[in-house]
């Protein structure tokens, strides 16, 4: 153990916790769904990086920890022969950290891989009771129930419900589609996953929970502004009632799902107070200034 | 490159046979020898008889078909009636399954008659009450009585009802 831990420590205690507090808190976030949604991908890799890095400088002696240091912060990866060159202490320093960086890595290929099968048995049935509509560009399953989804990853498709065909005007639908479409092509599965694995690995990181309750409702509503891109707010706000009182509410999963209401209200009155992006990145450099002193001491002080 | 596409037809083609093969299964709502199957599918396009019999053996597999021995063929019959399966599917669509790893991605959550009711109050305070709904409970299965009609967009100055401060579960811990 050196000082040279101070600087994952220092980390670990930015990305894992107090970046994600002020998130949270953040009103900028809603507004800038895309840079709120960069920030929390950023923590969550910094954190993993970080906390895989910790248990390594805790075991290194100063010198060498004091290299592992210098090649993070210069993004410098070592190269062959320096890999080969490692020594007994240093070579378990490497299987430390690997196997720290491995447990939220393993945990969301698992869920990624378990969604993936989930998606494949659902779009093999899709396409023995659904109907490929080319005007729509939709598959359309026959229920009266109104419901618009889609399928991202490899069987990427969208769903509609006969019921949805009959609740919503071709605008509405449209809006509904062009959100539905806005999901697949930013991939947003990917993060959903990475969130539910870090709440799953790390249940009582702050990260972990306010990110797992924080990145579904972002995506929606970055879903939300792409759509609005091809058609109108009230067409959008509209479906989104339309389909929501369409189905049995239930209070028992009200904590469920991201906010239908935050959503609307979002979509309806856009007030674009102040300069968000501005403030989100105010707040992101703010909170990697407090990391300053721990570099500067890491790097004034070898051995 | 044109291997991987030939293949990707391949798959396409099954698949597509595999839906034309329980079309047919449920309409017909008895069960069906391989030879019944590929006289009506010859109706309109040629198909060779190995080809519905390894599909249907596939289906079997994937345990979709049932089937049992009559004389030397076997009599094929859907697992599932087609309403079955769509049921299944829209469990999954509308997030009624309790096991829900993140494969779908939905247009609405299931909703609690606390947003309901609060989306009723965003989009009639976006119209500025022009015509307010006749049920005055929102949520159960009321449609919106303004949708269809024709509305101007919301002009600037009805955005000062809104309530300045929504979040109330802005990403909090689900409480």
């Amino acid at each position: 153990m050196n000082h040279h831990a101070l600087v994952p420590l220092g980390l670990v205690a930015l990305a894992g916790f107090l970046l994600p507090l002020l998130l949270a808190r953040a009103r900028w976030a809603q507004q800038v769904p895309r840079l709120a949604l960069a920030v929390w991908a950023a923590c969550g890799t910094v954190f993993a990086t970080a906390s895989a890095l910790l248990p390594a400088q805790m075991v290194l002696t100063g010198e060498s920890s004091h290299r592992l240091t210098d090649t993070v912060l210069m993004l410098r990866p070592p190269t062959p022969a320096q890999l080969l060159a490692l020594d007994g202490r240093e070579l378990f320093a490497l299987s430390l950290s690997l196997a720290f960086l491995s447990v939220p890595a393993v945990a969301f290929a698992r869920r990624l891989a378990r969604a993936r099968r989930v998606r494949v048995r659902h779009a093999g049935l899709l396409r023995l009771v659904g109907r490929y509509d080319p005007a729509l560009r939709a598959t359309v399953l026959d229920d009266e129930r109104p419901a618009v989804y889609c399928l991202p990853g490899r069987s990427r498709r969208v769903v509609v419900s006969s019921g949805a065909l009959h609740t919503l005007t071709p605008a509405q639908l449209a809006a509904a589609l062009a959100h539905e479409r806005a999901h697949i092509a930013g991939r947003h599965h990917l993060l959903v996953a990475a969130a539910e694995a870090f709440a799953a690995v790390f249940p009582r990181l702050p990260l972990a929970r306010h990110g797992g309750s924080a990145v579904p409702l972002l995506l929606e509503m970055a879903a939300d502004d792409r759509a609005l891109r091809r058609c109108t707010r009230d067409a959008l706000a509209t479906a989104l009632y339309a389909l929501a009182s369409g189905r049995a509410p239930r209070s028992a999963f009200a904590a469920g799902g991201p906010s239908a209401a935050l959503r609307m209200r979002r979509i309806l009155a856009p007030h674009s107070a102040g300069h968000p992006v501005l403030r989100g990145l105010l707040t992101v450099a703010a909170a990697g200034l407090a990391m300053a002193p721990l570099v500067v001491a890491c790097c004034s002080f070898p051995g | 490159m044109s291997r991987s596409q030939g293949e990707g037809m391949h798959v396409r083609r099954l698949g597509e046979l595999e839906a034309e093969i329980m079309d047919r299964l449920w309409a017909w709502q008895r069960p069906a020898t391989v030879r019944e199957i590929v006289d009506d599918i010859n109706r309109g396009r040629r198909v060779a008889y190995t080809t519905v019999m390894t599909v249907a053996d596939i289906l079997h597999r994937k345990d979709w078909l049932r089937r049992e021995k009559a004389g030397r063929a076997w009599l094929y019959e859907p697992v599932r009636s087609r309403e079955e399966y769509t049921a299944g599917l829209m469990r999954d669509a509308l997030g009624d399954s309790q096991d829900r790893p993140a494969a779908l991605l939905r247009f609405v959550e299931v909703i609690s008659d606390e947003d309901m009711a609060a989306l009723d109050a965003a989009l009639r305070a976006a119209r500025g009450d022009q015509d307010p709904p006749q049920d005055p409970h929102p949520g159960a299965t009321h449609r919106d009585p303004r949708r269809g009609a024709t509305h101007p967009e919301p002009h600037p100055g009805d955005k000062h009802r809104e309530p300045h401060r929504p979040p109330r579960h802005d990403g909090g811990s689900p409480a």
